[in-house]
């Protein structure tokens, strides 16, 4: 059996995101939830987490505690900030999840695939191989370069062998739900037997408030109609995959 | 520079549509010149109050394929639960058309009309039609008929949103104003019509400019909950066009390629 992991990210950002994100996974094919705390609906996304009783939901680490954050501010993180004071920061994360939610996560995700920088990878792997926490591929969004191209963390990661997918499939922009639902499609033929891929999508509704933080609004609408698609899900089950959340790995 | 007509589609159709338009009208990169507004949807009620308070230009959308008729006696209109018969946009399947009784079709569009010009407090700049049924014989002889006593401008009535000869030759002999093309900002999920305001803009500019007449560029706007995801199979679309109105980008080309006005310059 191929494992499929189905990620919806950003969870508590804005309220229709929550609204729209929940529906996703009560009645699409995401199967694993993504928190991001200090944010404008963590409140709201933390009533929900208990409301509906949702299992399968790690942390969406942000370090950075202000609503509008971009690429650059971690940038300049890494730049200013000592390991020490990053491991400070990715702790009291970590350890405010827990005091929120009652238990750990079920995964790691940092935004923008912040743990391609090794500073923050270094930590973030001491703390999930004592606490086996699977983590999301190291693939980030900080350089100018493929996302893929970064050896360096990706070897540093694979080494650790800490819990994980072997893919990790994206397309977060772009309006055509056909040729994004098709990519995916064409991308999960190159998972083997035995072996296991992530998707991320950005499930939600999409209100005014988001485009004051975000770059990615109506997309994530769209995110949610692929989620509800049962074609996309019926081509994924006849391809052999069994979708799972993370603690299933 | 060519004259365009920008409208935002469906006003009226739900809250989140409403405040999608809303959003873009308020916006320093608005290009929006007119709304087009449904009677007889979820919203109608709070698009009234919108556009009278601000004083927007507003066309009547004619709806005979949605939601229920305002009129009474409309056995020929309607399914077993009293909504307008289906049709399917998704093979252009307007053959419940078929059924409907002329004198029904002209009792509807007359109280679409009255209910705009009663609750508004004026006449629409235009009238246009939601899927631009009017293209369709049965429906297009009455809302000429409207047009001609009202003395009101229509849209061209294309059909499946390509030209529609005898249709646009028949309004425009019968001396009511109307625009010559319509053009739509978005790239149906199933591209069978449509530009993407993205990929196409381009082309978009370029096939504007290629015709001659006054031009109409359609826009879906909204943001996007459930109760669009209820009521329409165009939903997430209809937040793209939203998000380009905050960038700006799009603003930019079509404000340096166009001049643009309203249907109620026509």
């Amino acid at each position: 059996m191929k494992k499929l992991i189905i990620v919806a990210d950003d969870f508590g950002w804005t309220r229709p995101i929550n609204e729209g994100l929940v529906r996703s996974y009560e009645e699409g094919i995401v199967s694993e939830i993504s928190l991001m705390l200090n944010s404008p609906a963590t409140d709201h996304a933390l009533q929900f987490i208990k409301k509906h009783r949702l299992n399968n939901v790690g942390l969406h680490m942000l370090l950075i505690n202000k609503q509008n954050f971009n690429r650059d501010d971690y940038v300049k993180l890494f730049q200013n900030k000592s390991s020490a004071s990053i491991e400070k920061l990715a702790i009291s994360e970590l350890e405010l999840f827990e005091k929120l939610v009652g238990k750990k996560p079920t995964h790691i995700i940092p935004q923008y695939g912040i743990h391609g920088n090794l500073k923050l990878l270094q930590i973030l792997i001491n703390y999930v191989k004592e606490e086996n926490i699977p983590m999301r591929i190291p693939r980030t969004a900080l350089s100018n370069a493929n996302p893929d191209e970064n050896y360096a963390a990706e070897i540093m990661f694979k080494r650790s062998g800490i819990k994980t997918t072997n893919y990790l499939f994206g397309h977060v922009t772009g309006c055509d739900l056909v040729e994004v639902r098709d990519k995916f499609l064409d991308e999960l033929r190159i998972v083997k037997e035995g072996e296991s891929a992530e998707i991320l999508l950005h499930p939600g509704y999409f209100g005014a408030e988001i485009l004051k933080y975000s770059s990615v609004g109506y997309e994530r609408a769209r995110d949610l109609a692929l989620s509800l698609d049962d074609s996309f899900k019926k081509s994924i089950m006849k391809m052999g995959f069994e979708i799972l959340s993370y603690s299933q790995l | 520079m060519k004259k365009l007509i920008i409208v935002a589609h469906d006003y009226g159709l739900c809250g989140s549509v409403n405040q999608g338009i809303e959003y873009v009208l308020e916006h320093k990169n608005n290009i929006i010149s007119d709304v087009s507004l449904l009677v007889n949807a979820p919203g109608s009620n709070a698009a009234v109050e919108y556009i009278k308070k601000n004083n927007i230009s507003a066309c009547l959308n004619l709806n005979l394929t949605t939601f229920m008729p305002i009129s009474k006696n409309t056995a020929s209109l309607v399914d077993d639960k009293g909504y307008f018969k289906k049709v399917d946009i998704s093979t252009w399947d307007f053959s419940a058309i078929d059924s409907f009784k002329d004198k029904e079709v002209e009792n509807e569009i007359n109280a679409q009309y009255r209910w705009f010009v009663e609750k508004v407090g004026r006449k629409p700049s235009a009238i246009l039609s939601r899927k631009n049924e009017t293209g369709d014989p049965k429906i297009l002889l009455p809302m000429v008929e409207l047009a001609q006593k009202e003395k009101l401008p229509v849209r061209a009535p294309v059909w499946g949103w390509k030209e529609n000869y005898g249709a646009q030759s028949f309004v425009e002999q019968s001396g009511v104003k109307l625009t010559n093309h319509v053009f739509i900002g978005l790239k149906d999920w199933k591209g069978r019509f449509g530009y993407d305001p993205v990929r196409d803009l381009a082309s978009l500019i370029k096939d504007i400019n290629k015709k001659e007449g006054i031009s109409e560029l359609l826009f879906f706007a909204g943001f996007v909950d459930k109760e669009l995801f209820s009521l329409s199979t165009i939903n997430w679309q209809r937040g793209q066009f939203v998000q380009l109105i905050a960038k700006g980008n799009l603003t930019k080309e079509i404000k340096s390629n166009f001049q643009l006005i309203s249907y109620s310059d026509l």
